[in-house]
């Protein structure tokens, strides 16, 4: 293996992230060629340094903030469920042509085909609000107690 | 509730069935590696609580659908990285500049976390902080790569899953990340540490 290869695949080499094959052809070139190996141990070394760094611990303030957050979030979707559910009004009037027996039967079918479509489209939204905002309940409020 | 012991994908199944305390499995778990990632990015502790609280939202709120999720670490992974780099861009800037971190009181306080040790382990403090501010200065690509593989542990192959890119792609662009890093650090030693000692006193 010629020194240039080598080199783009050291820090593979120094991470054991190489195939057997490949590793082996390294080690091979290494024992023999002093500056590749000069650069692997600078390598290692300045890598090292990185090693050294701490690992800090997160404050309280982290869960605490994030709790804050996630209830901000359920009170903000729950506002959002009972104005959909509010809007679910509106589909009461869409029931006057359905009823209107002046209408033509087929008119009639159309219309309460669209409103049922309309009904289930909304209703699937707000078992889907509802749901997310349980999760987001239970998660913000009754898990917040413990600690 | 799930065991302490569970596996991710036990505790992420849990919570799509409806179990919302499972999440707090999966945050305890990754409360401390994520915020050290989001740290070693940005060199801000006040900006990175903050970031690490918006990146566990993004996930309480999106694991629902997520659907089958073979790794949930790289998908977490994945996901603070987005809030990190928008972080980045809302802030106007092509990299984190040093001077801003310092002047928001950043690097004093990573170098008190040291400050408690002997006379004896001088240097080694001295080490501890030039490798921080040497990783700074990279450009965020370099800076990423490096963190999750020296810092995170994580392997190339799932590097390459969070950042999108082929295991090959991660060998070179780490071992470039390195090459930068050696030259930072050689440029820092070179520099001296009189200017950085004498902001880091004021600080304090």
């Amino acid at each position: 293996m010629k020194c240039d290869d080598v080199r783009l695949v050291l820090s593979a080499y120094l991470d054991g992230e190489i195939s057997e094959v490949d590793r082996e052809k390294v080690r091979l070139h290494l024992t023999g060629c002093p500056d590749c190996a000069q650069f692997l141990d600078e390598l290692a070394e300045y890598s090292g340094l990185l090693g050294e760094l701490a690992d800090l611990a997160p404050s309280p303030s982290l869960e605490i903030g994030l709790r804050g957050r996630i209830r901000r979030r359920a009170a903000l979707w729950a506002v959002f469920t009972l104005l959909g559910i509010i809007g679910v009004v509106p589909l009461w009037s869409m029931l006057a042509p359905v009823l209107n027996p002046a209408l033509p039967f087929w008119a009639r079918v159309g219309f309460t085909i669209s409103t049922l479509c309309l009904a289930s489209g909304l209703g699937l939204l707000l078992a889907h609000l509802l749901r997310d905002v349980r999760s987001l309940v239970i998660y913000g409020y009754l898990a917040g107690g413990r600690r | 509730m799930p065991p302490a012991t569970a596996t991710d994908g036990e505790l992420v199944e849990a919570f799509q069935r409806g179990d919302a305390r499972a999440f707090d499995g999966l945050f305890q778990r990754y409360q401390r590696p994520i915020f050290n990632y989001i740290l070693r990015m940005t060199g801000n502790p006040a900006t990175s609580e903050d970031l690490a609280q918006e990146a566990f939202l993004r996930v309480f709120t999106s694991l629902g659908k997520a659907g089958d999720l073979a790794n949930f670490r790289a998908w977490l992974y994945r996901i603070t990285t987005n809030v990190t780099i928008s972080h980045f861009r809302k802030k106007q800037q092509g990299e984190t500049s040093l001077e801003a971190s310092l002047a928001d009181g950043a690097l004093p306080e990573l170098a008190g976390a040291a400050s408690s040790e002997p006379e004896g382990q001088h240097l080694r403090r001295e080490e501890m902080e030039e490798a921080g501010i040497g990783l700074l200065r990279l450009s965020e690509l370099h800076r990423q790569v490096l963190i999750l593989r020296q810092l995170q542990g994580l392997s190339y192959a799932e590097i390459g899953e969070i950042m999108g890119i082929s295991t090959e792609a991660v060998t070179s662009l780490l071992h470039r990340a390195r090459l930068e890093f050696k030259a930072q650090i050689e440029a820092l030693r070179r520099e001296g540490p009189a200017d950085g000692t004498a902001r880091r006193v004021q600080k304090r």
